[in-house]
């Protein structure tokens, strides 16, 4: 299954496609999306993410199609 | 009318005449409110050859659209005019809590024309309008002022918006001021009203705001303050962790798209302050006027304008009217070493830097107590930071010597100095008079030894984001009506902003090299026209820019502005609409006599030459050809910037 990733710039952006999708095996969950680009284990319990723009821990289930947002960094001031 | 009041104000400051004027709703329809009215106004109204600060000019007080209705984010005020700092279209805006008083008392904005003879300060209440003696409070800072007209306000509920010494000086970087030292700063607002003789604004009125659908307004609120609420940092982010995460930005290879909201968090703990030291290691943040990097402004210097250190001395945060996110901050400053402030606002991550980094100043006292000078002089931080720097350059290359500098020694990161020097500036005395119009006046009083150090585009300073690190923020800080500012666009702002999901017409972002920002592309070209024309529809909504970086899918203005309204347009329609405001200011600029390229960013900005060390070391980027891009896109002629024919046609602005 596929998922969308939404991640600044600073994660290792390397599993993703052109088009912005994470490849995962059915019943991935949101700790394995963090292995998949590779955050180092000590972070990903300090990791907070968003699926479909809710709050949702490590051990939630991705779905087919489920947008995942972490960290950004928008500038300005 | 729904949002808007289909009334403005003109108030003749020469004959004292005071006179309401309909507004048809056409015109809402094509140009919004906020900006756009402003821009419909001004072209309309100020003859080619006004002298920015003469009778002619006219200087708009104007809310947004949204403002008042229950909508988020969307509580800032406009200031419009002919700017003196540049001789074309200027604006400037503001948070704080005047612009529903704008509305409250009946107007959707109010424009002054000519000169008093003596000061005075515009009161407005339910009762109407009057112009009353201001000579109590000339010469006072904009703090005292303000804290005077209010209190003999008899109206408890009042807003004043007021200049202070710098725009009773007609400096040509001064703004407006309100809510003890928040200024509209940019474009020499400042000196246009100092130059009509007007101190104040006193707003008192309390006339209801209507909106078509309050129910669904109230729904889409709900909806986005839930999710910033459930915006906070995890506990490990402390702001030693932010050069690291800029260190790591800066060896990215590839771009994606963000979701914008994500960023809420870091705003609500720290406000933009966070980018103090996020910014020095990937090279956002300019260096010793634009020719240093982190091997200049190092860890030992970055560490003591730490954020956390900053929040320490908060100790009350604030928001803006309507504003869920609360990113402002007052700090006590009682310990502070330079003076006898009692407190400040949070400074703006742009005043430390502009202060700071740009200086070679790590002495945060110092930029704390200039912060609050300048607060209550009403200077823009930007433009006085970026003069400072310009000085200090030309001292450092002997173009300025003691002699000249009524003995300042002028060295980098001499923190006395500089505050000395800021001092002289607000009160036009020695070197400070020449430098108190910025560094492109500046180096014109100098000499031409001293013009390759001003940073300037068209004679505004620019923000403190280095253009070379992204360079859609070079192609904004040139192609804008009012050039030099850092809030219109950049690409990490595309990439958070969504508009590829709402607006058919928007590049989609995915994910692609980061090298592909520096190719004058079409594709770059446009998604710069997409941030220029969102950027209008904020202004004309009344709405905050940091907003707009959260992500048109969470801050869903497009249906708070149907709500509002009832005109049920599509994202596609408000953008032609923010096509129209945006070329409506570039002809304002044409008629006016500006050339666009002379808007380009001078060429340091461009990398010419380009740095030798520093995570920007070697780059450089071809400014006159993505201006002309963008023009080309936008439909103004990519020869001369002016727009076509064919443009003012379709917009409906022949």
């Amino acid at each position: 299954m596929k998922v969308k990733v939404y991640a600044a710039p600073f994660f290792n952006l390397s599993a993703m496609d052109e088009n912005g999708y994470v490849s995962l095996k059915a019943g991935s969950t949101v700790n394995s999306l963090y292995k998949k680009l590779k955050i180092p284990f000590p972070l990903r319990p300090l990791m907070k993410s968003f699926v479909n723009y809710k709050p949702a821990k490590r051990n939630k289930k991705l779905e087919e199609g489920d947008i995942v947002s972490m960290l950004s960094i928008i500038s300005g001031g | 009318m729904k949002g808007y009041l289909g009334k403005v104000l003109l108030v003749d400051l020469s004959s004292g005449e005071i006179t309401p004027e309909e507004i048809d709703d056409k015109i809402y329809e094509k140009y919004m409110s906020g900006m756009g009215l402003g821009a419909y106004y001004l072209h309309k109204n100020i003859p080619e050859d006004a002298d920015p600060l003469g009778p002619e000019n006219i200087l708009g007080f104007i809310s947004g659209l949204l403002t008042g209705t229950g909508s988020l984010m969307t509580g800032r005020w406009m200031v419009v005019c002919k700017s003196p700092l540049t001789g074309g279209w200027g604006d400037a805006n503001c948070g704080g809590t005047l612009s529903p008083f704008i509305k409250r008392c009946g107007y959707d904005a109010i424009f002054f024309k000519g000169i008093s003879e003596k000061p005075v300060y515009l009161y407005i209440d339910d009762n109407g309008a009057e112009l009353r003696d201001a000579a109590h409070v000339w010469g006072k800072d904009a703090v005292e002022a303000e804290d005077t007209l209010s209190n003999e306000c008899k109206i408890k509920k009042n807003a004043v918006a007021t200049i202070g010494k710098a725009g009773e000086k007609i400096s040509l970087i001064s703004g407006i001021v309100n809510d003890q030292g928040r200024i509209a700063a940019r474009s020499g607002v400042g000196a246009v009203m100092g130059s009509k003789k007007l101190k104040a604004l006193v707003l008192a009125g309390s006339k209801p705001i209507e909106s078509h659908d309050p129910a669904k307004i109230k729904e889409i609120s709900k909806e986005f303050s839930a999710k910033i609420k459930d915006q906070n940092l995890p506990g490990f982010m402390k702001g030693w962790v932010l050069p690291i995460m800029s260190k790591l930005m800066s060896m990215a290879k590839n771009a994606s798209a963000m979701d914008g909201l994500m960023a809420a968090g870091i705003f609500k703990k720290w406000g933009t302050v966070f980018i103090n030291t996020m910014g020095i290691p990937n090279g956002d943040s300019p260096v010793k006027n634009w020719k240093g990097s982190v091997k200049d402004f190092n860890r030992k210097y970055y560490k003591h304008l730490n954020p956390d250190l900053i929040i320490k001395k908060q100790t009350k945060v604030y928001s803006c009217y309507s504003c869920v996110m609360a990113c402002g901050g007052i700090c006590d400053i009682k310990d502070n070493k330079y003076g006898d402030f009692t407190h400040t606002h949070k400074p703006e991550y742009e005043t430390c830097c502009s202060f700071g980094t740009l200086l070679m100043n790590k002495d945060m006292d110092a930029i704390y107590y200039i912060n609050e000078l300048l607060n209550r002089a009403g200077m823009d931080s930007i433009s006085a930071g970026n003069t400072v720097a310009f000085a200090l350059e030309c001292y450092e290359n002997g173009v300025l010597t003691q002699k000249d500098t009524d003995g300042l020694d002028l060295t980098w990161g001499n923190a006395e100095a500089i505050i000395e020097l800021v001092k002289l500036m607000i009160n036009r005395q020695g070197i400070g008079d020449i430098l108190a119009d910025g560094v492109k006046k500046g180096a014109e009083k100098i000499g031409e030894k001293a013009v390759p150090y001003g940073m300037h585009a068209g004679g505004q300073e620019p923000g403190m984001h280095d253009s070379r690190l992204d360079p859609m923020l070079g192609v904004h800080y040139s192609v804008e009506a009012s050039p030099g500012k850092h809030t219109t666009g950049a690409n990490l702002f595309y990439n958070g902003s969504h508009l590829w999901s709402y607006v058919s017409w928007a590049p989609e972002i995915t994910k692609y090299p980061r090298k592909e920002d520096f190719d004058v592309s079409e594709i770059n070209a446009i998604k710069a026209m997409a941030n220029s024309c969102y950027k209008m529809i904020i202004d004309g909504a009344g709405g905050c820019w940091l907003a707009g970086t959260l992500g048109v899918q969470h801050w869903k203005i497009f249906d708070w502005l149907n709500a509002t309204t009832g005109w049920e347009k599509s994202p596609d329609e408000y953008m032609e609409m923010g096509h129209r405001i945006q070329t409506t200011r570039q002809m304002f600029n044409v008629k006016h006599g500006i050339d666009p390229m002379s808007f380009k960013i001078v060429d340091r900005m461009s990398g010419k030459p380009p740095l030798e060390k520093g995570p920007l070391a070697g780059v450089s980027f071809d400014i006159e050809n993505m201006m002309r891009k963008y023009w080309e896109v936008i439909g103004w002629d990519p020869a001369t910037g002016a727009p076509t024919d064919e443009v003012k046609e379709k917009l409906e602005l022949k």
